[in-house]
């Protein structure tokens, strides 16, 4: 039998007018690989965020691990997501002012893990992933790949149960498109962890067992 | 944390910005403490100045001119006099080189005298010691000879010969003006020879323990008024200047209140630094956020940045105080016009109540307005925080 990780049970969100999700109802299986596509403004990335923690839905509860998300007090959540959930964005989200290897430690120096055993798993998927002799250096001496990379890494770092990416090959070109996916695929693997991704490339979305299609705020298939 | 903090405040712009409020800071408390310093040194300095002439109190006889008997010495070791001192007082005019001041002349047995006073006077040897400004008005100096004509008011003194030549044997400085142009020493006995008045004086001054407090002095003297009746008069060192010490209290109490003004302009300026900081590192903010620094987090990290600000603003306000104090002790305003004020100089005295005070109460306005701030920040959603910053 299989087990849901995360029950999203009819979840509305709105931003004003706006119906980003309309009673939006799925379920993920732990350690599943799913790619969640859709049009632009089908609330794809919306529900990638309220499955994150990093918003909250205005109807409807989305459930992880049993736990309402909704019921969380902004401490609950942000210890929820620093300690469960791991984030690749599109955009990187890399601080300019820091190097590699201080923004890829950024959330375990958040939750106060240990440095050693943080720093060890760092170095192996950074040899994994090819940027070991990027890690001293700035984001903005780096190439959309490379800095991709080093996203993914700083996701992994705390080896999350969840792994979200919105739009993870969004600004990169087919060969770096493949790397990306490939190497996302295989360390969700590794670690059991369950893989939700956000994307509007059909070829991306086929590699994955699972596919979610949105429309309008709603799941499709 | 420090990571955080070391986020917060990176770039030149943060800390030029974090420099400027911190010197703001620090220079407007250094004002309020230097004008308190001020004021407190002017108390200070009085009341020294005037225990430098009368020691903690004084006796009068209302009879005029007595003989300490020994019940009065037994009651003052009762209330717990230290030391004791008989003076004659005699109104009198300086004359010198066609230039009369009227003084007061103080016939005094030095020993006892430096014992209630600690005031070293140079020896006298049947001369005169002039106050500071008395010498100065007189265009007297040591070795040089004075006049002295006394009143004839008591009829103990009709014989008096009505001048008398003194030798200048020094001068003195009281640390009060209005001391120093008027007062006058001389040996007690050589006064009671000339005078012919025997043992007699017609004043006593008395020091209590050297830690005493004006609360303890008040005490010791209800207490001797007990004892020795309604034949003397006490009266307290602070006695002449009771209204003017009162009122230097009401005034520092009213200018600390009107100083905080400069307080607030300077926490506009913090006020700034934080909005600029929320607004520079909001990117930081909100990407520690989204990975899951907790609001609590932030806002302790937000805290320890401004108490460190507060902090070493304070130190520098303490350092800007003593270069004030400096200056104002040994420039300009150590020079002090006699036909103004009492002191002829004054040097600041920061008392750490006032310091703790002044530092406390910037601490509350910095406090308010970063939680101002950080309710903004808690009120602002993370992902739209996000989406904004990092488009």
């Amino acid at each position: 039998m299989s087990q849901n990780y995360i029950e999203i049970q009819t979840v509305a969100k709105h931003y004003g007018k706006v119906k980003a999700l309309n009673g939006a109802t799925l379920a993920f299986e732990k350690g599943g690989q799913y790619a969640l596509t859709g049009a632009s403004g089908s609330g794809k990335s919306t529900l990638l965020y309220l499955i994150g923690g990093l918003d909250r839905a205005d109807e409807g509860s989305v459930l992880v691990d049993g736990k309402n998300l909704n019921t969380f007090n902004d401490e609950e959540l942000a210890k929820y997501r620093g300690n469960e959930v791991g984030f690749v964005f599109q955009f990187h989200f890399l601080l300019n002012s820091l190097n590699c290897i201080d923004n890829i430690l950024l959330p375990s120096k958040i939750s106060a893990q240990n440095s050693k055993e943080v720093e060890k798993r760092v170095a192996d998927l950074a040899n994994q992933l090819g940027v070991s002799n990027l890690l001293e250096k700035y984001p903005y001496q780096l190439s959309g790949g490379e800095q991709q990379r080093i996203n993914i890494i700083r996701a992994l770092s705390l080896k999350p149960k969840l792994l979200l990416c919105d739009e993870p090959t969004g600004n990169l070109d087919s060969n770096n498109t493949e790397i990306v996916v490939n190497l996302l695929m295989k360390l969700a693997s590794e670690n059991g962890t369950t893989l939700i991704v956000v994307t509007h490339d059909r070829s991306v979305a086929s590699r994955f067992s699972h596919q979610v299609e949105m429309k309008d705020g709603q799941i499709v298939h | 944390m420090i990571n955080l903090l070391k986020i917060l405040m990176s770039g030149k712009a943060s800390l030029k910005f974090a420099l400027g409020v911190i010197s703001g800071l620090a220079f407007s408390m250094a004002v309020i403490l230097a004008t308190i310093g001020l004021m407190d040194g002017f108390e200070t300095t009085m009341r020294e100045g005037l225990r430098k002439t009368t020691g903690d109190f004084s006796i009068y006889s209302r009879d005029g001119f007595f003989t300490p008997d020994q019940n009065l010495i037994d009651s003052l070791s009762d209330v717990g006099v230290e030391a004791y001192s008989g003076l004659l007082q005699l109104e009198a005019f300086a004359l010198k080189e066609g230039v009369g001041k009227g003084i007061l002349l103080r016939g005094i047995e030095k020993s006892d005298f430096l014992n209630v006073t600690n005031l070293e006077l140079p020896s006298m040897s049947g001369g005169v010691v002039l106050g500071k400004v008395l010498a100065e008005s007189l265009n007297a100096k040591a070795g040089d000879q004075v006049v002295l004509s006394f009143a004839q008011g008591n009829s103990s003194l009709a014989a008096l010969p009505t001048l008398t030549p003194f030798n200048i044997e020094g001068t003195i400085s009281h640390g009060i003006y209005q001391k120093d142009e008027r007062f006058a020493y001389t040996d007690l006995n050589s006064l009671q020879e000339t005078l012919g008045l025997s043992n007699a004086v017609n004043s006593m001054i008395v020091r209590l323990n050297p830690n005493v407090t004006t609360e303890q002095i008040s005490q010791a003297i209800e207490d001797l008024r007990s004892r020795i009746g309604i034949n003397y008069t006490i009266r307290p060192y602070w006695s002449d200047f009771r209204t003017l010490l009162q009122a230097v209290k009401a005034e520092k109490v009213m200018i600390g209140l009107v100083l905080q003004v400069i307080v607030v302009i300077a926490i506009i300026n913090a006020a700034a630094f934080i909005i600029f900081l929320s607004e520079s590192r909001s990117q930081e903010l909100f990407l520690f956020k989204a990975l899951g620094m907790s609001q609590n987090a932030l806002a302790k990290g937000m805290k320890i940045l401004v108490a460190l600000l507060w902090a070493i603003s304070s130190l520098l306000a303490l350092v800007f105080e003593r270069f004030f104090s400096f200056l104002i002790a040994n420039y300009g305003a150590s020079f002090l016009p006699g036909d103004i004020y009492y002191v002829s100089s004054i040097e600041p005295v920061l008392r750490w109540q006032d310091f703790a005070l002044v530092s406390l109460g910037a601490l509350v306005w910095v406090a308010i307005i970063l939680s101002f701030s950080l309710r903004q920040l808690r009120k602002a959603p993370v992902l739209q925080g996000l989406r904004k910053e990092f488009s």
